[in-house]
């Protein structure tokens, strides 16, 4: 199938290349500053990618998407802008992530009305559309109140997206990601800090008593579901996650294990009360038929191994 | 209270203005085009609030607010997304979002006319704010976006932030494009209204006068939350059509057309506005009234 992958160049998105291209598609990508090679060790790319540079947020994105997207007939769309703490206020980045989550998605949508062969769309949405949780575990009929920037910005750009398949008649599915680790993962995150830490030595700090419980995706596992969204005819919404959750501290002493830390993670008084986000993934095994394959001891490896070699 | 209105010279504009005015506030509005009559008192500030320039002179007239009310927006019923959905947003939630950060000190209170579009398909009635929101228009979309990135930010700066999701505004003023207008047209020129279909379809029209008196009562009670402004009691278009018959000649009685009107059948609980605004609704024949005489 031929594909348009917006974000290609991201962390989800280098490895989402990947995973296309074994599948056999053939690929054009998006992103902002093209690359000529994954950038992420252990990343592998085993064809050539039609780059398409663009902002889907600057005012020419519609005109330069038309011509790029007149063939695909499907699209994958990872795109987004993360702000650097997701419910951080600064106007700024306020602004950032509603132009490049919502306006971004408008507008790559907008360009793919002239497309004449596209019939199927796959979105990659936050588990932040949720808001706080009111039940465990958090099932895709769950009310969306998102307490966050990031979280109302997914959220928008879902229901464009829903609206878009609508208004065309194609299915679109928008899966709800928890957060994303594994190498390429810069985000300063609880994995990622806790990695970065252990790669020169030092114990995971984390907030609290670390046992609320948090959802992870493998990026690997997260490359394979979206392969499967797009060979599949599901519609709207869909969990991803590891099906379990994890406790914070229990991440922490994972990575002080692999690292051969045998200083105790510290804890900090907790910055926010405690809560368990946990994503039901039933929807994903039964109608993308998904699951997670690599472990948390596993995935944070190969994350470690990642952040020593490329401090 | 000294207010900044957001859209102060359209339809719903005009009412908030003369709303807070005659309550004793001072009012400053914001629009790209002056009110055709300006109220005494009323400062008109003509500018666009998605230029840089025009967002400048709003936040200067800003300097000696305390309070803001966001009502402009660009109305469409469309569900496709094209270049209109781009701008709905750069209109409805950046220019907002803007606007708030070149206010300093931040107001004490913003409140922002959201819809009841928000909600979509109702999947039941009467749909309360806990009903699911799944807009099925863009213009839903952003009233929704908005409703949540204000809130957030306006949390974070203290300030305390209303999203009044009104139901189909009518009144003085209204775009005579719109069905009760439409009526009241027919029955002002002896002319039966013209009904779709049996009219059974219920429906939700809330007074502009209400919906100016509810945003008054959010900034003056300071409150926070979304909170759907509607007219309490539904009714299906044929009252409409009979309420509007009754204000004109006797013996008149609306016309039904053999046809599917496509509606969706849709009111919404007002508990929430009477619990924590006072909110009480004019009833129809009232407000209906008052636009007849209003001649509009």
């Amino acid at each position: 199938m031929k594909v348009a992958v917006s974000g290609a160049s991201g962390h989800l998105g280098q490895w989402t290349v990947a995973a296309l291209q074994d599948a056999g598609h053939e690929l054009t990508a998006i992103a902002r500053r093209p690359l000529s090679a994954p950038s992420i060790a252990g990343v592998g790319w085993p064809g050539p990618v039609a780059w398409i540079a663009c902002d889907l947020a600057s005012p020419e994105a519609v005109q330069i998407l038309r011509p790029a997207l007149h063939s695909a007939e499907a699209v994958v769309h990872l795109a987004g802008h993360i702000p650097e703490d997701t419910s951080l206020v600064s106007t700024r980045e306020a602004l950032a992530t509603l132009r490049v989550n919502a306006e971004g998605t408008v507008q790559l949508l907008d360009a793919l009305a002239t497309a004449p062969r596209v019939r199927r769309v796959v979105y990659a949405s936050s588990f932040e559309v949720y808001g706080l949780p009111r039940a465990t575990p958090i099932g895709e009929d769950h009310p969306t109140r998102p307490t966050g920037l990031y979280g109302a910005s997914k959220l928008a750009a879902e229901h464009y997206v829903r609206l878009f398949g609508a208004d065309r008649g194609l299915a679109c599915a928008s899966l709800r990601l928890p957060a994303v680790y594994g190498p390429g993962d810069h985000l300063r995150r609880a994995v990622g800090n806790f990695v970065s830490r252990a790669a020169t030595g030092l114990p995971p700090v984390l907030r609290g008593d670390g046992g609320d419980r948090r959802d992870l995706v493998y990026v690997a596992d997260a490359a394979q579901a979206i392969l499967r969204a797009l060979e599949s005819p599901a519609e709207g919404a869909i969990n991803l996650g590891s099906g379990r959750g994890y406790r914070i501290l229990e991440i922490a002493e994972a990575v002080c294990r692999i690292a051969g830390i045998t200083a105790a993670p510290v804890l900090e008084p907790p910055a926010k009360p405690a809560l368990d986000y946990v994503l039901d993934t039933t929807r994903a095994r039964t109608d993308l038929g998904w699951e997670p394959r690599t472990s948390l001891e596993q995935g944070l490896g190969a994350q470690l191994a990642w952040r020593r070699a490329s401090p | 209270m000294s207010c900044l209105v957001v859209g102060g010279s359209g339809f719903v504009g005009r009412h908030v203005v003369r709303r807070l005015l005659e309550a004793g506030h001072a009012v400053f509005n914001v629009d790209r085009v002056a009110p055709i009559r300006p109220l005494p008192d009323e400062t008109p500030v003509v500018a666009d609030v998605t230029r840089p320039e025009g967002l400048a002179s709003a936040a200067q007239a800003a300097r000696a607010t305390s309070a803001v009310v966001w009502l402009a927006a660009a109305i469409r019923q469309r569900r496709s997304i094209d270049a209109s959905t781009r701008a709905d947003l750069e209109l409805m939630v950046e220019a907002p979002l803007r606007l708030l950060d070149a206010l300093a000190p931040a107001p004490t209170a913003c409140v922002y006319l959201s819809s009841v579009q928000v909600y979509g398909r109702p999947e039941r009635l009467p749909v309360d704010e806990d009903h699911q929101a799944r807009p099925f228009t863009a213009y839903g979309v952003a009233k929704l976006c908005a409703e949540q990135m204000l809130g957030v930010a306006c949390e974070a700066r203290g300030v305390a932030f209303a999203a009044l999701r009104a139901a189909f505004i009518y009144g003085p003023g209204q775009h005579a494009g719109n069905v009760i207008p439409r009526f009241l047209e027919h029955v002002r020129r002896g002319q039966p209204p013209v009904v779709h279909g049996p009219g059974a379809d219920v429906r939700d029209d809330v007074f502009v006068g209400d919906v100016a008196r509810a945003v008054g009562l959010a900034l003056e009670r300071g409150v926070s939350g979304v909170f759907n402004i509607g007219s309490g009691r539904p009714h299906s278009l044929r009252d409409v059509a009979l309420a509007a018959c009754r204000l004109g000649a006797a013996g008149l009685e609306p016309v039904h057309e053999p046809r599917d009107s496509g509606w969706v059948d849709r009111w919404y609980s007002i508990d929430r506005a009477r619990r924590q605004l006072g909110f009480e609704p004019t009833a129809f024949a009232d407000g209906l009234g008052q636009q007849w005489q209003a001649g509009a």
